[in-house]
């Protein structure tokens, strides 16, 4: 069965930059670590003038979207698809 | 009188179930598995696109989510997301620009490219095919497939592409038109529209084969005016060049459509709607330095079928603004009295407001700009930059708590059509 949350909340997250690329290695919400181990699609978006990176990321308990913005260099958790 | 033979090399690429693809790249729990995008949150919702596992059920294009669910309860439903689909949109414009400069982009998943002076010089219509799919799967996702069509023309590459669904590749050859052409429906073939259809099932007739076989003055007799481009159209001809949507002419009408997460009988709630749509399509407007004298309102009923998204239950009225414009205020002053005169015989579930006979006013650089419109540039200027409807009217500001209600912030994002 499927839980979808939808969160927007602050959190810190683990990114490797390499070879032009971000990968995300995972997250800490709610004093829990989530290890990713797929990063699965990036898209590119606008809030007004300013661009904001929304990153598709999954392991093996759900999915999740993470959200970039350029401006302040914060990152939101913005939704779980659990699956249980 | 003989017709030259078509000697262009057209592509037809179409990303196959667009959306559900997308949102499968998104989350790969979704993969290979039967599921749509729609509202999440609404039995009710009709999907928008569907996966192939869903479609091999006959789950499709407008059908309901609880009617999917009961005809295969592991039926999935992921939300619409149209930031992502458009980021999408401009990677795979971006991808096949590699290829050649000739692109004509046809929806948000379909596109034309003409690579006839390709062909020419130094590469083969297939290895540019191969060579595209595999782009896109490299810069698009695994997840996302796409079905080309390779023909002289570009109707038959459209239904090249179409005939080796998903992820096929399809060349239809000029000498071979008629082997893909003559088995399809009349209504599946591009260019013919409903009416037609209509006509000619109503005479007996189905396929293309059926109104080859056709005289002319029997073809006359049932579709009158039409009969010369059908006639053409059934025997493979198409003389449009791939043109660029940079070389197109503006567009001639446009229409901004809203569903309503609760359908409505309040009077209010649709003049409070018209209006936003009214400030849209006038944003719109003046985004392409565009003016409109006429226009249209429509509802649609709440209990529609699967179909009937294209069909019944629709009813509406025209207007004419008078004068040509691009004022949401004067549009939407047209549209009040449609929705006060409005009998609801039930709950309205969908709102269209649109415009046609769009012009390009000759005169345009040469007025000077009014207060009014001196501050709607403004305005709009602080929208494109802080986002859409920062600011608006005082009248429509509950639109904006209801939509904040719904979505999370990546729905408040600018947003533009994604045909320029």
């Amino acid at each position: 069965m499927k839980r979808y949350e939808k969160v927007h909340e602050p959190v810190n997250v683990v990114v490797v930059y390499k070879a032009g690329k971000t990968r995300i290695e995972g997250f800490k919400w709610q004093n829990e670590l989530y290890r990713i181990s797929r990063n699965n699609l990036l898209t590119k978006a606008q809030k007004g003038s300013v661009p904001i990176y929304l990153f598709s990321v999954s392991n093996d308990k759900g999915a999740y979207q993470l959200r970039f913005e350029t401006d302040t260099l914060d990152w939101f958790l913005e939704e779980i698809i659990w699956e249980d | 009188m003989q017709l030259p033979e078509p000697r262009r090399t057209i592509l037809h690429i179409d990303l196959n179930s667009f959306f559900a693809t997308a949102e499968q790249q998104a989350n790969p729990f979704l993969r290979g598995k039967s599921m749509g995008v729609g509202m999440r949150d609404y039995a009710g919702s009709a999907i928008l696109a569907a996966s192939y596992p869903a479609k091999w059920q006959g789950i499709g294009l407008s059908t309901r989510y609880n009617v999917a669910k009961s005809i295969d309860p592991d039926f999935e439903l992921a939300s619409m997301d149209p930031v992502k689909y458009y980021d999408l949109h401009n990677r795979f414009i971006a991808i096949l620009q590699q290829f050649s400069p000739q692109i004509e982009i046809y929806s948000i998943d379909e596109a034309f490219l003409d690579i006839t002076n390709l062909t020419k010089s130094r590469r083969d219509a297939w290895e540019i095919s191969f060579e595209a799919k595999h782009q896109i799967t490299r810069q698009m996702g695994a997840a996302i497939t796409c079905s080309i069509g390779i023909a002289p023309n570009k109707l038959l590459a459209k239904i090249a592409s179409d005939h080796d669904k998903p992820d096929g590749i399809t060349e239809i050859k000029w000498e071979e038109r008629f082997e893909y052409l003559d088995p399809l429906p009349i209504q599946d073939v591009w260019g013919i529209g409903r009416n037609i259809s209509y006509k000619m099932n109503k005479a007996g007739i189905h396929t293309i084969r059926q109104i080859r076989e056709l005289s002319d003055d029997a073809l006359y007799a049932i579709i009158k005016g039409y009969y010369s481009r059908l006639r053409l159209l059934v025997d493979g001809y198409n003389f449009e060049p791939v043109t660029s949507n940079r070389e197109r002419k503006p567009a001639q009408s446009m229409q901004h459509a809203h569903t309503l997460h609760n359908a409505t009988s309040s009077k209010a709630e649709l003049h409070s709607l018209a209006k936003k749509m009214s400030e849209r399509l006038a944003i719109r407007l003046r985004r392409h330095s565009q003016r409109s004298s006429k226009g249209f309102i429509s509802f649609a009923y709440a209990n529609m079928g699967k179909y009937d998204w294209n069909f019944a239950h629709w009813f509406g009225s025209n207007f004419a603004l008078g004068e040509l414009t691009d004022s949401g205020e004067k549009i939407y002053r047209a549209c009040a009295p449609i929705i006060d005169e409005t009998e609801l015989k039930q709950k309205i579930r969908r709102i269209t407001v649109g415009l046609f006979d769009l012009s390009i006013p000759d005169q345009l650089i040469l007025e000077k700009p009014s207060k009014e419109s001196s501050l709607k540039s403004a305005i709009d200027e602080i929208n494109d930059r802080f986002g859409s409807f920062k600011i608006r009217t005082a009248d429509i500001l509950h639109q904006y708590a209801k939509e904040t209600e719904l979505s999370s912030a990546k729905h408040n994002m600018r947003f533009h059509a994604c045909l320029p």
